[in-house]
């Protein structure tokens, strides 16, 4: 067995690797796993730098265990990608903490290939795969560093070289190799993130849009339809007293079965295709009755669109949206649109039953509650006044007055019902911030709404939207280029470039990175089997089938062979000059230039004797040079440190002679 | 720990020894070996074996997640290990490793193999291994053109005559991922003589000149000084002690005598104790003697070696003491 000649940097690279990767997780993990994953690897660093003996066996294995402990009793065995990574991340440094010979080493460094890939399940952001392709590169510089005894630097230059030699082949096969279904369904990583929920229930609440967390993309194929854009995600039929809820009626049966739904008398609104960022939910986005071709996704009777599997990664789908239909609702569906099991708002129940004796017909109905929200001046506010109780709507309705997208779609929601105008309350997200450069809509999780979608005879759905009154604004472009709540807003956000949009600098700096993070998504996460297919089609037509395996085959082989040939070519080995000789190349090439020069034959001391007589001003530094290149190179003294700066100074006083 | 770890492989390395002796015999059986592209073996290293385990497992990540980033990891190891194995490849090729000698070595010593190394291009991190023993095993971090010597012991101890094994060149550059050797399998045999074992040496000649003095002959010479005798006159004045003569006024001529050395005869049978004891016992005479110059004879139960001196006839009496192998041969 050879001895490991690196052992300190192997162990300091190693623990660097591991607080990136602890630092990368602490969003991830309970507090007090993070706390433990760090210790470890503080402690490893510790011993290292102190030269203190590595903790013998039995400690390791009694702390292993603790910590095994601790782990499950935090994380809990339900999420079972994070408890795999955390067991991964614990026993790699239970194991450096331990590793005493090469072979250990070798293990660990095995393993952080596969957690660093890990990584990507959390995040595929462009900063991530920075740091991730950093570390990887370190791994590989520590692999090499358990084979020679280089330092850390060199390793690092050689496995870059190979990792930038090997990266274009890999990003060829990426391409090119025929992207395979999964094999078979894994759980996908559970990711914590705010945004719409289940139930709307905005009574509680006292904080509100503080993510400026990116939720989707949307790429229109023609000039993008007429603002405003209400992403339709989630609609809540049920009014349990105080939040909407999705029934499970509505959750389970509304397959689409019937294929005629998209009539020819349907009207086609946009077509567009969404990249939406990896979420846990099932939900997706569209607008109005939305229906998609796209593999993973299915459209649900009521225009709602779903993932097909849950996959915490990007997803990309075409959406063509169409206007809801007008054909009339049956009886089961208008009893349970206007369907109320708890009418404890009286005071709302009174006010919309007079309403509904002012006026004539629905559409009458509509309007004067829309005027009704404007007469009496309600406000729209981020930080709303939480109320409790079982009327909270008549709170909000004639006390508060003020309130978010929830109060007033959940109150106008409930009176439509009172009033037997059936309603429902959609959540999603309003708007978006319009790019014209690539006719994208960037929706965040900021843009998070909800309104009411009301049956209206011979109209069909329509939307209400009482912000739409109370905060027009809100309703063209997004909440960010929203003048009037703009201060509230940026009050609310937490920390980020959006907060600072207001310096036009870096206001164009977000914009540029949105549009890199833009392009990222869609080519680079969003390169999926359609898109492949798509784009073998376009380099080969039809001979797909034979000329990609053919291809592949071709190009890899004859990379490998190019490779080999450049490794056995015989090199011509750079001569190594004596740096003194390399001065006087330098002074050479000088006299060169200004034409001072004889021809070759002339020894150097010669040569620097010609060249003092041909520039008079330069004659003393050439001289001295001459002396102190005689004494290096013929009276064998020693080219020290002082003759080096001397020769330095003598060059650059004979260069800038005139 | 090592007891551990020879076990497991057993059945593996007696099934890869029995494959490589049928196929390898001729090809490595030289003094010298050039690395070439048909000596040169090249496989992923254990390293290497985990790295691809890990690179199927990123590539079925890859393949569930849908995920692009794994995917290209996944690539990105395979290629490297396919680079690695060419790197391996043409890091080794070029290397010349030459057999030197064998410098056997007295028992519990170890004899000692010598090579000359020497590569055309630049070989990195070379480990040399006897008869895949890593504790019989050198390491050399770079080999360039100038051609240098290694060493290395062999895991004999005991008393014996043995044949050389075959020695592994093996390379594990770059990263360790690929492992790269080859063999040289060099025809010939090293001894481990016997351990010395002090025993007087009077006891055990057989005198043959009654005019002996601790059993060896004097015969008049000029390589010693034994006495003085009276001067007589046809004896010439070179050998005249001049001291005596300014002390004494005496003319006194020094003798001189070569202590001509006395036939010896080392016998295993006279020898006392065990066999390898009475070996060690006789490895101690042949050196002793050959040391005084003393023409001896060796006589072991099988094999007489006839009289004889100098440094080959020491080599051959050893060597016949190592490989001994019973009284009854």
């Amino acid at each position: 067995m050879i001895e490991l000649k690196n052992e300190k940097v192997i162990n300091f690279s190693l623990c660097f690797i591991y607080a990136c990767l602890i630092l990368f997780f602490t969003a991830h993990l309970p507090l007090p796993f993070i706390s433990v994953l760090a210790g470890l690897c503080l402690w490893n660093a510790v011993i290292t730098a102190k030269n203190i003996a590595k903790p013998n066996a039995w400690l390791a294995n009694i702390l292993a265990a603790g910590a095994l402990g601790l782990m499950i009793f935090t994380i809990g065995m339900s999420d079972t990608v994070i408890l795999f990574v955390a067991m991964l991340l614990l026993s790699s440094l239970f194991k450096l903490l331990q590793a005493k010979n090469k072979k250990h080493y070798q293990v660990i460094t095995t393993l952080t290939f596969f957690l660093l890939s890990s990584v990507y399940l959390f995040s595929q952001t462009i900063f991530t795969t920075a740091v991730v392709s950093f570390l990887y590169v370190i791994n590989f510089s520590v692999m090499g560093l358990l084979e020679s005894k280089h330092n850390l630097k060199i390793s690092a230059k050689q496995s870059s070289k190979l990792l930038l030699m090997a990266l274009p082949l890999a990003v060829f096969l990426l391409l090119f190799l025929p992207k395979m279904p999964a094999f078979w369904q894994l759980p996908g990583p559970k990711l914590a993130k705010t945004g719409l929920s289940e139930q709307v229930d905005p009574f509680d609440i006292a904080k509100l849009s503080n993510s400026d967390e990116l939720v989707f993309r949307a790429t229109f194929n023609n000039p993008p339809p007429a603002t405003p854009y209400y992403w339709r995600a989630i609609i809540h039929d049920e009014f349990n007293g105080n939040a909407w809820l999705t029934s499970d009626f509505l959750r389970y049966s509304n397959q689409q079965t019937n294929q005629n739904v998209i009539s020819e008398k349907s009207i086609l609104i946009a077509n567009y295709s969404v990249i939406a960022e990896p979420a846990t939910q099932k939900w997706l986005y569209g607008l109005t009755y939305s229906t998609s071709n796209s593999k993973n996704v299915s459209a649900n009777a009521l225009g709602l669109l779903r993932k097909n599997s849950y996959q915490a990664k990007s997803l990309q789908y075409d959406v063509a949206s169409y206007q809801f239909s007008v054909d009339s609702l049956n009886e089961f569906e208008r009893n349970r649109y206007t369907f109320l099991s708890l009418k404890q708002n009286i005071k709302t129940n009174k006010f919309a039953l007079q309403l509904k004796e002012q006026v004539t017909n629905e559409q009458a109905f509509y309007d004067a509650l829309l005027a009704y929200f404007v007469e009496q001046n309600f406000t729209y506010t981020l930080t709303p006044t939480p109320m409790s109780g079982d009327n909270t709507l008549d709170q909000f309705l004639f006390d508060n007055k003020r309130g978010f997208c929830g109060h007033y779609a959940s109150a106008a929601a409930y009176i439509f019902r009172v009033a037997g105008i059936p309603a429902r309350v959609v959540s999603g997200y309003l708007g978006g911030e319009y790019n014209s450069d690539n006719n994208t809509l960037t929706v965040r999780q900021y843009d998070a709404h909800a309104w009411v979608e009301v049956y209206l005879q011979n109209t069909g759905w329509t939307i209400f939207d009482a912000t739409a009154v109370v905060a027009p604004e809100r309703l063209n472009g997004s909440l960010s280029q929203n003048q009037e709540l703009n201060e509230e807003f940026k009050n609310n956000l937490d920390f980020g470039l959006v907060s600072l949009s207001k310096f036009a600098a870096i206001n164009w700096l977000r914009l540029e990175l949105e549009q890199l993070d833009y392009q990222w998504s869609s080519w680079v996460l969003g390169f999926d089997q359609e898109k492949q297919n798509d784009f073998l089609k376009s380099i080969f037509g039809n001979k797909k089938s034979w000329m990609v395996p053919l291809v592949v085959l071709i190009t890899a082989g004859l990379s490998f062979a190019i490779y080999f040939v450049y490794l056995n070519w015989p090199k011509a080995k750079p001569v190594k000059l004596p740096p003194i000789v390399k001065a006087y190349k330098e002074v050479f090439d000088w006299g060169n230039k200004n034409k001072i020069t004889l021809a070759d034959s002339l020894s150097p001391s010669q040569q620097l004797d010609h060249m003092a007589k041909q520039r008079p001003n330069a004659s003393k530094e050439l001289i001295e040079f001459k002396q102190l290149f005689e004494n290096s190179r013929y009276a064998n003294k020693p080219f020290t440190k002082e003759r080096k700066t001397k020769a330095k100074d003598l060059i650059k006083l004979i260069k800038s002679s005139k | 720990m090592p007891s551990k770890k020879s076990k497991r492989p057993n059945i593996f390395a007696s099934l890869k020894r029995t494959v490589f002796d049928k196929f390898l015999k001729h090809k490595h059986q030289k003094n010298s070996i050039t690395l070439e592209h048909n000596t040169i073996y090249v496989l992923p290293s254990s390293l290497g074996w985990y790295f691809i385990i890990v690179a199927i497992l990123n590539f079925v990540m890859g393949i569930n997640y849908q995920n692009n980033l794994i995917l290209i990891m996944s690539y990105l190891m395979f290629v490297v290990i396919v680079l690695a194995v060419f790197m391996g490849y043409s890091n080794a090729k070029g290397l010349t490793v030459t057999f030197d000698k064998v410098l056997p070595s007295f028992s519990p010593q170890q004899p000692i193999l010598k090579l000359y190394l020497h590569s055309n291009s630049i070989c990195q991190s070379l480990s040399i291994t006897y008869n895949n023993d890593f504790k019989a095993s050198t390491h050399h971090d770079e080999i360039s053109n100038k051609s240098i010597s290694s060493s290395l012991p062999l895991p004999y101890e005991t008393r014996g005559c043995y044949k050389l094994e075959r020695i592994k060149i093996a390379s594990n550059y770059p990263f360790g991922l690929v492992s790269v050797w080859s063999y040289l399998q060099v025809q010939t045999k090293t001894f481990v003589y016997p351990a010395h074992e002090y025993v007087l040496s009077d006891a055990h000649i057989s005198s043959q000149d009654e005019n002996t003095q601790n059993g060896m002959t004097e015969k008049s010479g000029t390589e010693e000084f034994d006495n003085l005798l009276i001067h007589q006159p046809e004896m010439g004045l070179s050998r005249i002690s001049w001291k005596h003569f300014a002390k004494t006024k005496q003319l006194l001529v020094k003798d001189f005598v070569d202590f001509k050395a006395t036939d010896a005869l080392f016998d295993f049978d006279l020898m006392s104790g065990a066999t390898e004891q009475r070996l060690s016992q006789l490895c101690y005479l042949v050196c002793e003697a050959t040391e005084h110059n003393t023409p001896f004879m060796l006589k072991l139960p099988s094999k007489l070696i006839s009289i004889n001196t100098g440094q080959t006839h020491k080599q051959h009496c050893l060597e016949c003491l190592s490989s001994f192998a019973g009284e009854k041969q």
